[in-house]
């Protein structure tokens, strides 16, 4: 025995401590989820102060209610989720819930496709932690802000994904810094004012005797500030290029209105948008094209900087970097409005927003607890336990009728307004030279509007056309990828051998064909027209009445004048 | 001792060993993939076949449709089922499709099964090879209405045979240079219209109808169609992106500016308002019925005076 001992020391003394570490793990993983636990596990990427508070105290109460759940979260930072995702699902091992994103879409299709639960069934059905409000019979979709359509993906014809959050973008600024800087603390209600402040704010220097910023520019917030201020000013554009009538500027309608020289790109909206855009570029720090976000971030917590704009998601991490700094105050874009002196006539009414429905988790079909993991879900999306959720997180809730956070009350989306109309990106060489000349135009005073467009317009109409073909080409080869899914939606009714449900697939056939494949040739007929010969109708705008429009709508007016 | 043993032992015997597993194995998975054919139900092969389809797994469709086309214990019922999938898969495979295999699949269906609701499907599957054309080019326009015509005309109550019409259909109104063409197109509409008003494509050959008289300059004709067009087109009401609220856009402006019907316009604006109140156009309907109401006081002001 000695002998032994004294032989196989080294590998028993291996032994022990094998035996030793597998019996902590295995009494670790009994306190932490005693036998007939089910353990639910939750990814993301959401690495923002509050998320992991959130699902941890959600999690609590949903283990008061289902006392042998456990549900553990992982949080993976956001440059390696979809690299993360990706191994852990194909190799089988992906978590119960996962986030999904960070992956290219079509790659999330496939995955979708082959690794996720479909929740179709459990969508239009109420979903039962509601069953103490107002949405007790209301289908789980109708609870949600934007009808579920968010979680809808086309390309299988079904839901795939449970979304938690709604998110919107904001102006973020600095209280006291505004109130040191220009005597007030009264926020900037348009543009004018807020023109005004920016002109005050440039003029102060610190004490190190650096001039302040007003606004925080980079590379990421510059297309907000963008977008949430300029773009807006081209709503009208519709009125001289909507040939179709349906209320957008498509690329194709809006290269066949300059091709034809209906519109030239000196239009008011566009000079306009462009005068805005140089307004932001003249209020951000020096260089700041060349910045990132965090870079942004951090002249704004400096305190160098009044104005800063990103979304909603980064509220709560932004109060918690600025407290005991600063008091940050959250406000709308402060754009032109219909009394403006310089833009007014552009902007017939306040902004268009429709916040986006994100923060989307899909179950792992491959799960052993996939219905529990579903509860989890649901239990998560209820009116009271969303706005719960969200309130820790700071985010805007996804469900109906739910409050918000102090912080961002007072910002309900605004479903009634105008949005922007400017489309010349028919993509290839005369993005490019848009891209070349747009970032041109952002860091050198020295070159005009009139100069960025008129160096643009003659090279877009030369090279508009075959960026346009290409276009037509990439359309055709959507037909055959329609033809592709039609076949196996066909091939799905065909094999279903339940009557009721072949006939909901043969709907979604019939409606999809409709919809996706048997107008193609004339769509691109029509496009092909429009952008060789030009609108049809020259003298009068597609929403302009014609003469003898106005006289017969008198005559069906006189006709039937009753019936108003 | 017995470690070493053992090696000797392995050393003599290894190929011999490797043969004889070897031999376990293929007689094991033979004898699992025996009993999966004989108890798996053919519909449910051909189910799995056309998920794999749609996950683009097209080699695996391939198998799946194979097996079951060309098994001897396969139903008759079945088996044109099995070789319409087989031969969509190798249409429509990924890179490589074998065109030519697909077509003499689809034509042996219509061959050997002509009364199967495949053999529609496969005449359809045909045509619609010669239609869908590489990027740049344009299809045969002339020959594919023959085609078309005549698959209508042979199968006048089947869906595929709708389908065809309406793709035939669809290659007149596409021709906006030639008023014959399009002339035509609304002749055809309409005598369709007249003997299958309820067709499950009733609403595309009404939207057609419209495209139609939108270039043949016929506004009330057009406004009618594209009412009709609403009325049968059919919504599937578990998809939330499938909506009305472009259309009822579309039938207001189209009643407002090209008719001068403007009781009809406001109806359609104040339905887009009412049923889709997050709809980005909902602004741009209010302003459009307080024009409207502009322009019509303006009228009782002109009459009064």
């Amino acid at each position: 025995m000695k002998e032994i001992l004294k032989k196989y020391y080294a590998l028993l003394v291996i032994l022990l401590v094998y035996v030793i570490a597998i019996i902590s793990v295995v009494t670790y993983r009994i306190n932490e989820a005693p036998p007939g636990t089910i353990t639910i596990r939750i990814s993301h990427w959401q690495l923002e102060s509050g998320v992991r508070d959130a699902f941890n105290k959600l999690a609590e109460e949903y283990q008061k209610l289902h006392p042998n759940v456990r549900i553990i979260q992982e949080a993976i930072p956001e440059s390696v989720y979809g690299q993360w995702l990706s191994t852990q699902i194909i190799g089988g091992t992906a978590p119960d819930i996962v986030e999904m994103g960070m992956i290219p879409y079509q790659l999330m299709i496939a995955y979708y496709n082959r690794y996720c639960m479909v929740l179709t069934p459990y969508i239009n059905k109420p979903n039962p932690y509601n069953k103490n409000n107002e949405f007790a019979n209301v289908t789980f979709r109708n609870t949600y802000r934007d009808g579920m359509s968010a979680a809808y993906v086309n390309e299988m014809q079904e839901f795939m994904t449970i979304p938690l959050s709604a998110f919107s973008i904001r102006v973020f600024y600095n209280k006291d810094l505004l109130k040191k800087l220009t005597g007030s603390d009264k926020i900037p209600k348009n543009y004018q004012e807020f023109k005004s402040i920016c002109k005050k704010i440039a003029e102060k220097k610190d004490n190190k005797g650096r001039p302040y910023t007003a606004i925080v520019g980079s590379k990421y917030h510059f297309g907000m500030w963008n977008y949430g201020m300029a773009d807006i000013l081209t709503y009208r554009l519709m009125e001289k290029a909507d040939f179709t009538r349906d209320a957008y500027v498509s690329n194709d309608e809006f290269f066949s209105a300059i091709r034809s020289g209906v519109m030239t790109f000196k239009e008011r909206p566009i000079m306009s948008m462009l005068q805005v855009t140089r307004f932001i570029s003249d209020n951000c720090q020096p260089g700041f094209t060349g910045l990132n976000r965090d870079d942004g971030v951090l002249l704004f917590a400096q305190q160098r900087a009044v104005f800063m704009t990103t979304g909603t998601w980064d509220a709560r991490s932004l109060q918690q970097q600025t407290k005991g700094k600063f008091e940050l105050g959250i406000m709308d874009f402060p754009i032109p409005t219909p009394d403006d002196p310089e833009f007014g006539d552009l902007v017939p009414g306040p902004r268009y927003e429709n916040p986006g429905v994100g923060f989307m988790f899909a179950v792992n079909r491959m799960s052993k607890s996939s219905e529990t993991a579903l509860d989890f879900l649901m239990f998560l999306a209820s009116k009271e336990n969303n706005e719960r959720l969200n309130k820790i997180i700071g985010w805007i809730p996804a469900i109906k009728n739910t409050s918000m956070d102090a912080i961002l009350e007072g910002f309900e989306p605004n479903y009634e307004g105008i949005y922007g109309n400017f489309n010349p990106y028919l993509g290839g060489e005369t993005w490019i030279k848009w891209f070349q000349l747009n970032s041109l135009y952002q860091v050198n005073r020295e070159f005009t509007a009139e100069q960025f467009v008129s160096e643009f317009e003659p090279f877009y109409k030369e090279k508009g056309y075959f960026d346009f073909l290409e276009q037509m080409k990439d359309r055709q080869r959507g037909i055959a990828i329609n033809e592709r899914f039609l076949t196996g939606l066909r091939g799905l009714a065909l094999s279903e051998s339940d009557k009721t449900l072949a006939d909901s697939v043969w709907i979604k056939y019939r409606a999809q064909t409709r919809d996706r494949q048997l107008n193609q040739d004339v769509w691109i007929a029509e496009q092909f027209w429009r952008v060789e010969k030009g609108p049809e109708d020259k003298e009068y705008g597609p929403y302009v009445h014609r003469p003898e429009i106005l006289k017969k709508a008198k005559e069906n007016y006189l006709k039937t004048k009753n019936a108003f | 001792m017995f470690f070493s043993n053992r090696k000797k032992s392995l050393h003599h015997y290894p190929i011999k060993i490797l043969i004889a597993f070897s031999l376990l194995i293929i007689s094991l998975l033979s004898s699992c993939s025996k009993k999966q054919i004989k108890t798996e139900n053919s519909q449910e092969l051909l189910s799995s076949g056309w998920a794999e389809f749609r996950l683009g797994e097209y080699k695996k469709a391939i198998q799946i449709f194979s097996l079951v086309a060309f098994s001897p214990d396969t139903d008759k019922k079945i088996r044109p089922h099995a070789l319409y999938g087989l031969a969509c898969s190798h249409w429509q495979k990924l890179p490589d499709a074998d065109k030519p295999l697909a077509i003499k699949l689809f034509k042996q269906i219509i061959e050997e099964y002509p009364d199967s609701e495949f053999a529609v499907w496969s005449e359809l599957a045909l045509i619609r090879m010669e239609h869908i054309v590489s990027p740049g080019e344009k299809a045969d326009y002339p020959t594919l209405r023959k085609k078309y015509m005549a698959l209508f005309e042979k199968y006048p109550n089947t869906l595929p045979g709708h389908e065809g019409f309406v793709y035939m259909l669809s290659t007149y109104i596409a021709s906006f240079d030639n008023k014959n063409d399009i002339e035509k197109g609304f002749e055809l509409a309409d005598e369709f219209l007249n003997k299958f008003p309820d067709s499950p494509y009733a609403s595309s050959i009404w939207s057609l109808r419209a495209k139609a008289c939108q270039i043949l300059k016929k506004p009330d004709e057009q406004l009618k169609s594209m009412i009709m067009s609403l009325k049968k087109r059919e919504l599937d009401p578990t998809n939330p992106k499938m909506e009305n609220a472009g259309t009822y856009w579309a039938i207001a402006t189209t009643a407002e500016f090209e008719v001068g019907d403007f009781i009809t316009a406001k109806k359609y604006y104040q339905l887009l308002i009412d049923e889709y109140p997050q709809e980005k156009r909902r602004f741009a309907a209010i302003t459009a019925i307080k024009r409207i109401n502009e322009l019509l006081k303006k009228f009782d002001e002109e009459i009064t005076q």
